[in-house]
């Protein structure tokens, strides 16, 4: 059975178990019984598993301990008895059954979680663009500064951040700084990649200073075709060699 | 001497039980035993909830100080275990341990291919050594364990069955618990089955299993700081039972046995659930007696010696000698009175009249028993659909085998006291790894 399909099936049996329960109980046991169910829904939802579980026994044990004691104080008769060994049963079947979803809608949430973040970590580029994703480019960044390293070359990492442009033209502005990144750079050799809403990463590798204001004016270039220059004097560029 | 104590310990018990029914009359011996047994039932829903607390901590040690790792001896007592002892060693090839490890195969005189699977992997590795055991009585783990301590000189010593399969972290994270507790002798980890999926009665075997290692474990380590040797992936120091004059040739629960001199020494026992192996259990229900029959003898063994010696009843020591009191003692004495009462009620022979509710008693001792079990799976995770239903009929099931066990294990006990018989070893019937 699948999850989806179990947790419809809870769902289906605690709906049951509380209609046939609440014709057996008198109004102020109903009253008791749903206020349990709400609350134990809060816990649950606000809980980890494992907490979730102690309290469901530590409900169990203790509601059942009280009642023997009415149980003895109160000389019920076996009929009585049944009755209530009825009631207490079907409710903690609800409440057990109230945990068990919580705990498959916690895995499915979870799951979600995991797999997000995994598909994030797995995706190469941003959207539709050939703009590297932070991971993918701290991947890359990492082999080309290890084979650097090793043939005793030199590169520079380049960060344009956008901080300080108006909110409102931001976004539309990084698009333009990446095309133009992009244009400035070799093909298949260089990385850009984006690290935030406002901040784009450049790796130019096997280069020197020479190379790298050959790149800085490109990108100059390339941006002024299509942005006031003022925009230009508002981005904090900073390069670092690696 | 001690089993003339023992029938005599129990004559006594009858006869004040008589005494007190016609003194008191039967209402109030029935509401002295209801109250003793609801005691027991809160006794138990404590240390579910203890367990569940401590299991719920993911790293329950941690080191005060970074410090070098000991050597360690692992011991491995095998008597034919030719079907289960290639998977066996490969697991201990597995073990990532940074201290010094020597792994020893102590070879019982087995007359299949354990011996030269053992020498394959003694050639094969440095740090694996196929030891043969010289023949001697009397048979069993005790024996066999005492020889491989004489062997070896490690500052520790690790003990793991010849079926068991420990995951590479497992050693390590039980010496982590030992040199993190104070005053401990070593540290206890966990067992699971991996043969659990096989049919019903490996299910069952294995939520027992995961219960006592809850309560019995991990429950009575949070509230009471006492822990039990389980016989596999046990820890020891050498010099604990150096003091202690090695194993008890004669326990046949050895590690029960070992778990009482320890405690009474003053020494911890931590627990360490994230240290785990794998092992098989009985999958046919011949197998299951054979190997539960051993295993009862080895408690009533204990139980004899909690009887007769009178220091097994102070300090920490208490914990386990009333545990051995109210498992096989009180608790079983309910269990027949009730059968008694029971069958004698159906036939009209025995009426009374009470004001008791007994028929809620039984259902709270059912839902305290199943309360157990679905606590185990949860903490275990391993609550899937089947699994949670072999819970809700374990207590019409499995746990009714219990009655017949007892009095077949003390049966056989008692007659082989009067014989004046040593009780010979049972080896467990190994299958088939299916992991």
């Amino acid at each position: 059975m699948k999850k989806h399909q179990k947790s419809s099936l809870f769902w289906l049996l605690k709906v049951i178990i509380f209609i046939v329960l609440i014709q057996f109980t008198n109004t102020t046991q109903t009253i008791i019984f749903t206020l349990l169910i709400i609350l134990s829904a809060i816990f649950y939802s606000l809980s980890t598993k494992r907490i979730s579980f102690i309290y469901f026994v530590v409900v169990t044990l203790a509601s059942i301990f009280y009642i023997l004691y009415l149980a003895f104080v109160q000389h019920w008769s076996p009929v009585e008895q049944g009755k209530q060994i009825l009631v207490h049963f079907s409710t903690m079947s609800v409440l057990f059954l109230l945990y068990i979803s919580n705990y498959h809608l916690k895995d499915i949430v979870n799951e979600n979680i995991e797999l997000t973040n995994k598909m994030n970590e797995l995706e190469k580029f941003i959207g539709n663009t050939v703009l590297l994703t932070q991971s993918e480019f701290e991947n890359r960044a990492q082999i080309i500064k290890n084979s650097m390293q090793r043939r005793n070359e030199t590169g520079y990492i380049i960060s344009i951040d956008l901080s300080k442009l108006n909110n409102n033209i931001s976004e539309s502005i990084l698009l333009d700084i990446s095309n133009s990144a992009l244009k400035s750079v070799r093909n298949q050799f260089d990385l850009v990649g984006q690290f935030s809403s406002n901040n784009i990463k450049i790796l130019i590798q096997n280069t020197n200073e020479e190379g790298l204001n050959i790149v800085m004016n490109r990108f100059f270039s390339n941006f002024i075709q299509k942005v006031d220059e003022k925009i230009y004097d508002q981005l904090l560029i900073e390069s670092v060699k690696i | 001497m001690s089993i003339l104590i023992l029938i005599i310990g129990f004559l006594a018990l009858c006869l004040s039980t008589f005494m007190v029914i016609h003194l008191l009359g039967i209402k109030t011996m029935l509401l002295f035993s209801s109250f003793l047994f609801i005691l027991l039932l809160i006794y138990y829903s404590v240390l579910t909830v203890a367990g569940l607390i401590y299991r719920s901590n993911t790293r329950n040690f941690q080191m005060k100080r970074k410090q070098d790792y000991p050597s360690v001896d692992i011991l491995i007592p095998a008597h034919n275990e030719g079907v289960v002892i290639k998977d066996t060693l490969a697991a201990m090839a597995k073990l990532k341990y940074e201290g010094k490890l020597t792994v020893y195969l102590l070879n019982d005189n087995s007359s299949d291919e354990t011996g030269e699977i053992a020498d394959e992997f003694d050639k094969a590795y440095y740090h694996i050594k196929h030891i043969m055991v010289p023949s001697g009585e009397p048979k069993g783990k005790s024996r066999v364990l005492n020889y491989g301590l004489s062997i070896s000189d490690g500052e520790y010593f690790c003990i793991y069955d010849a079926d068991n399969q420990p995951e590479p972290g497992a050693l390590t994270l039980l010496i982590e618990a030992a040199l993190a507790t104070d005053n401990a002798a070593g540290a206890v980890g966990y067992v699971k089955t991996m043969n659990e999926q096989k049919n019903w009665l490996t299910r069952m075997i294995s939520i027992e299993f995961q219960v006592f290692q809850l309560l019995m474990q991990s429950g009575r380590w949070l509230l009471f700081k006492t822990g039990s040797l389980t016989g596999t992936n046990m820890l020891v120091k050498r010099s604990v039972i150096e003091q202690l004059g090695g194993y008890d040739v004669y326990a046949i629960a050895e590690d029960a046995e070992l778990t009482l001199r320890i405690t009474q020494s003053g020494y911890l026992l931590p627990i360490v659930p994230q240290s785990v192996t794998w092992e098989q259990e009985p999958e046919t229900l011949g197998v299951y007696i054979k190997q539960r029959t051993r295993w009862l003898q080895g408690n009533l063994y204990i139980l004899e010696k909690v009887f007769s010696t009178p220091s097994y009843w102070t300090g920490k020591l208490i914990v386990h000698s009333l545990h051995q009191l109210l498992v096989y003692v009180v608790f079983w004495l309910f269990l027949v009175l009730s059968y008694g009462w029971f069958i004698l009620g159906l036939f009209g022979f025995l009426k009374i009249e009470y004001s008791l509710p007994l028929l809620f008693m039984w259902y709270v001792a059912y839902t305290v028993y199943t309360c157990q079990l679905f606590s185990a799976q949860i903490s275990e995770e391993t609550n899937k659909p089947i699994n949670i239903f072999s819970a809700l009929i374990m207590y019409f099931t499995y746990a009714q085998l219990f009655t017949y066990l007892f009095v077949r294990s003390l049966s056989l006990y008692i007659k082989a006291r009067i014989n004046n018989k040593t009780i010979g070893w049972d080896k467990t019937t190994r299958f088939k790894s299916q992991k």
